[in-house]
């Protein structure tokens, strides 16, 4: 292996308690029940947190040779994003921004 | 192989019944049982299954499955000196599941309603109410995707990994490249299809309604479900597969043409890094251009402008290859072998199938054309005497590595020449049909539609010439037999190419590697003609002369 | 298989060896299933009149205890595979055995939460949202058993590689680990998605 034993026990553990701090963040912000606006970017951006720490840590993503894990990484990342987007703009709402008759 | 053979058949039949519609089919009519072809001749919802298997079938049990599978897991380890691909147990499964979606495909023929017959497109609200051989469809897709999606994994993998020592990107052949593409194609695109084909599986067995509007009415009467689903859903999801899905028909293809046309001008691929460029350009492209199929959806015009704007670019990588191909041409000493024949063939008819794309390509000038036979001649031209004859010149080519044989000539050349002419005659008129907006999948061939009528008269001649073009596939089929029993013998490099699978023994022994002794590669893919060299090529694996 | 090169060992430039490329490859296209299914969900909400308020119709509490059952069978899993690193097998049977526990109880639950709905008539057909909320699920419930079906080879029949090539074998749990813990990540992402917003 290219990398020893990556995080010891004790590193594993502190990403373990980020994550159920993340959690219960996520769980106490929804009891809030903000107007989806707000609340909808809020908890992707804490689900992609939560994520981004298990992907890295768990997954040894971090301990990987850049050049190649990060361009899997974003290209599926972007894929994913231009899908959404370009899903969401069928609905015809982006955000709230209509995307019918741009040209006019 | 087998699967093309039978796609085949069943638009002969399709052709049949365009010709001449309502008359007895000839010979087989008896044996396709009452509910298909009352008395012998089709029934329109028989036709209608014809229609989407005989696409269903073609693409993803023949085109795809030989084009990727075979051609690739058989030449992409030896070209790149491997001695197996990464995954062999995965490949067996990636095989296996491909054998019981095919299974799980014809099988849908025999269930009660027949085959599924809502195109190979299978849109929905139909589909979400079709008979029980839309259910069949669903499941033998999810097979075939899974399929595809291991080899996928294992063609990355071993392209990533198992290259010869000395065998860096830009000294892999094109058919590597093109290969590497098609296999991140699949690789992203298919579990769109995927989910896809789970969601409508839960509309149809589950009671969801994914894909059905609030206030849908069928025959008569409103649907009793819980509605607010969208139908274009399901246009987006297949799509964002589908479109990707027909580079994948057509890379391998144009790879195989890279090697054969290289091989056989005895001079290096003109452009060949400008080609790798574009191939990657394309395969980026591929996904950003799907919306071009649902023009007339709806859609807005700033969604609209952004495919048609992706898909003008698109274009530009598939002429620089072609161009490149073409422009390969000049200056060599062309070898008009069998396979080279092919390869020739394939540039102008995807220079036909190509042009005729930007039509349809354009918003505004797909409105008249969409889902017209102009359509179905534009794809077909890129896929028929596009693909099919990359993948005859691959057979031809790499049938004495995989033999030791060599197929005959003559016979080689007869099938060219016959196939050519009749792919022409059958779907050249479908553009003039097209134009005069005759729609597609039509059981009586635009019969009741005045505007149709002008051009009714192609019908027969193009079913004569199908016929023909199946007596043709004849000379094909008898030279794979004979040739295999009775051939030619070659030696390892017939051709006296320079890429590494021809430096292994012919009929590679699967036992252990492919190679007698490990390949060390030391210059790129294409030495032909190297001035100062006697031999006129120099194989990637033979060391520096001092 | 033998004479496969980059099996256990890395290749040099990419500093991978086969399985660790092939799985992640493998969770690029479930990326792409998931991300379909999770597209869907956004296309179909933004597109609908109404929708019900989700916190209302499912039970928060249970899938948060859900969410962290999860996440712990993720760092059992990572502790399984230090322990082989560190050479000790018993610590890796048991962390693997924590990490199987730790899924079988997320299906328990979901079970439950299944039943729950189904006995107060709520079914995939009531809603679209409903018929999301069951299909990804779902999905994501088949992809945790797959998984577990893994674990269970690996730390019952599969032991056996243990004493032949240890190296290999660990390899082998580093790649189940990471389809594991990406079946975490779907359930991170769907826990708030489906759930809470």
């Amino acid at each position: 292996m290219t990398h020893d034993t990556a995080l010891k026990v004790k590193g594993y553990l502190a990403v373990f308690a980020a994550l159920l701090a993340l959690t219960m963040v996520t769980v106490g912000f929804s009891y809030l029940h903000l107007p989806p606006k707000v609340a909808v970017p809020i908890g992707i951006a804490i689900a992609l947190a939560k994520a981004s720490l298990v992907v890295m840590f768990f997954m040894h993503l971090k301990g990987e040779r850049p050049m190649v894990m990060w361009p899997l990484a974003l290209t599926v990342f972007l894929f994913v994003g231009l899908f959404v987007s370009i899903l969401l703009s069928e609905a015809d709402h982006l955000f709230g921004a209509r995307f019918v008759d741009a040209f006019h | 192989m087998f699967f093309l053979l039978v796609g085949f058949c069943l638009v002969l039949l399709i052709r049949w019944q365009l010709a001449y519609p309502g008359e007895v089919v000839p010979f087989v009519g008896g044996l396709l049982g009452e509910a298909n072809a009352p008395g012998g001749s089709l029934s329109p919802e028989f036709y209608n299954q014809l229609g989407a298997m005989h696409g269903t079938i073609m693409v993803f049990l023949g085109v795809v499955p030989l084009a990727f599978g075979a051609f690739g897991n058989y030449v992409v380890p030896l070209q790149i000196g491997a001695p197996d691909m990464a995954f062999p147990r995965l490949n067996a499964t990636s095989y296996w599941l491909y054998f019981a979606g095919g299974i799980v495909m014809l099988a849908s023929f025999f269930v009660p309603g027949g085959a599924a017959n809502n195109g190979w497109t299978s849109y929905v609200p139909l589909s979400d109410y079709a008979l029980q051989g839309q259910t069949w469809w669903l499941v033998g897709m999810l097979l075939l995707i899974f399929s595809s999606l291991l080899g996928a994994i294992n063609f990355i993998a071993t392209i990533i990994q198992l290259r010869a020592p000395g065998l860096t990107w830009f000294r892999l052949p094109f058919f590597v490249w093109s290969q590497f593409i098609t296999a991140f194609l699949l690789l992203l695109a298919f579990p769109a299809l995927q989910a896809a084909a789970v969601l409508q599986g839960m509309d149809r067995i589950a009671g969801t309604s994914f894909f059905l509007p609030s206030g849908l009415v069928v025959s008569g009467r409103p649907l009793e479900v819980a509605g607010g689903g969208n139908a274009l859903l399901w246009q987006h999801l297949f799509w964002f597969l589908g479109h990707p899905e027909v580079y994948v028909l057509i890379l391998p293809a144009m790879g195989i043409v890279a090697e054969v046309v290289t091989n056989n001008t005895r001079k290096p691929l003109w452009g060949y890094r400008l080609m790798v460029y574009s191939v990657f350009v394309l395969g980026f492209l591929s996904f950003v251009v799907w919306a071009h199929h649902m023009f007339l959806t709806g859609m807005g015009t700033a969604i609209s402008a952004f495919f048609q704007a992706t898909t003008m670019i698109i274009s530009i990588p598939s002429v620089v290859i072609l161009s490149s191909l073409i422009l390969s041409l000049y200056g060599g000493s062309i070898r008009f072998s069998t396979p080279m024949l092919f390869a020739l063939g394939f540039m102008p008819m995807f220079g036909i199938g190509g042009l005729t794309g930007l039509p349809l390509g354009l918003a505004a000038t797909d409105i008249p054309l969409h889902d017209t036979n102009y359509v179905v001649g534009h794809f077909h031209y890129l896929v028929a005497p596009g693909t099919i004859f990359a993948l005859f010149a691959g057979v031809y080519y790499w049938f004495p590595k995989i033999t030791g044989r060599m197929m005959n000539d003559m016979l080689g050349r007869i099938h060219f020449v016959g196939s050519l002419i009749c792919m022409n005659v059958i779907f050249m008129p479908m553009f003039v049909q097209g134009l005069a907006g005759v729609n597609r999948r039509l059981f009586d061939g635009g019969a009741t539609y005045v505007h149709a009528q002008d051009t009714l008269h192609f019908n027969g001649p193009m079913a004569q010439a199908a016929f023909v073009l199946a007596l043709f596939q004849l000379f094909f089929i008898v030279n794979v037999f004979w040739s295999v029993r009775s051939g030619r013998l070659a030696n390892t490099n017939p051709w006296d190419a320079t890429t590494l699978e021809w430096a292994a023994t012919s009929t590679p022994p699967r036992a252990h590697g492919n190679f007698d002794a490990p390949v060390r590669v030391f210059r790129s893919a294409y030495e032909y003609s190297v001035p100062g060299n006697p031999s006129g090529y120099l194989p990637q694996n033979a060391p520096d002369q001092a | 298989m033998e004479g496969i090169p980059y099996t256990t060992e890395a290749r040099p430039d990419t500093g991978l060896t086969n399985p660790k490329l092939g799985i992640w490859l493998f969770l690029a296209s479930e990326v792409m299933l998931f991300g379909s299914l999770f597209s869907s969900y956004a296309l179909l909400r933004t597109g609908a009149p109404s929708w019900p308020k989700q916190w209302e119709v499912l039970n928060v509490p249970l899938a948060a205890l859900n969410t962290v059952v999860l996440i712990a069978s993720s760092v059992t899993m990572v502790l399984a595979w230090v322990s082989l690193k560190n050479k000790n097998v018993q610590r890796y049977r048991l962390f693997m055995g924590l990490t199987l526990a730790g899924g079988a109880v997320f299906l328990i639950v979901k079970a439950i939460e299944y039943s729950e709905k189904f006995s107060h008539g709520l079914y995939p057909s009531t809603s679209n949202f409903l018929g999301l909320y069951f299909t990804l699920t779902g999905l994501h419930a088949l992809h945790v058993v797959a998984g577990m079906i893994v674990n269970a080879y690996f730390i019952g029949p599969g032991v056996r590689m243990w004493s032949t090539d240890p190296e290999r074998f660990t390899n082998r749990i580093e790649v189940a680990g990471i389809y594991w813990h990406f079946v975490d990540v779907v359930w991170i992402f769907l826990f708030p998605v489906l759930y809470l917003l």
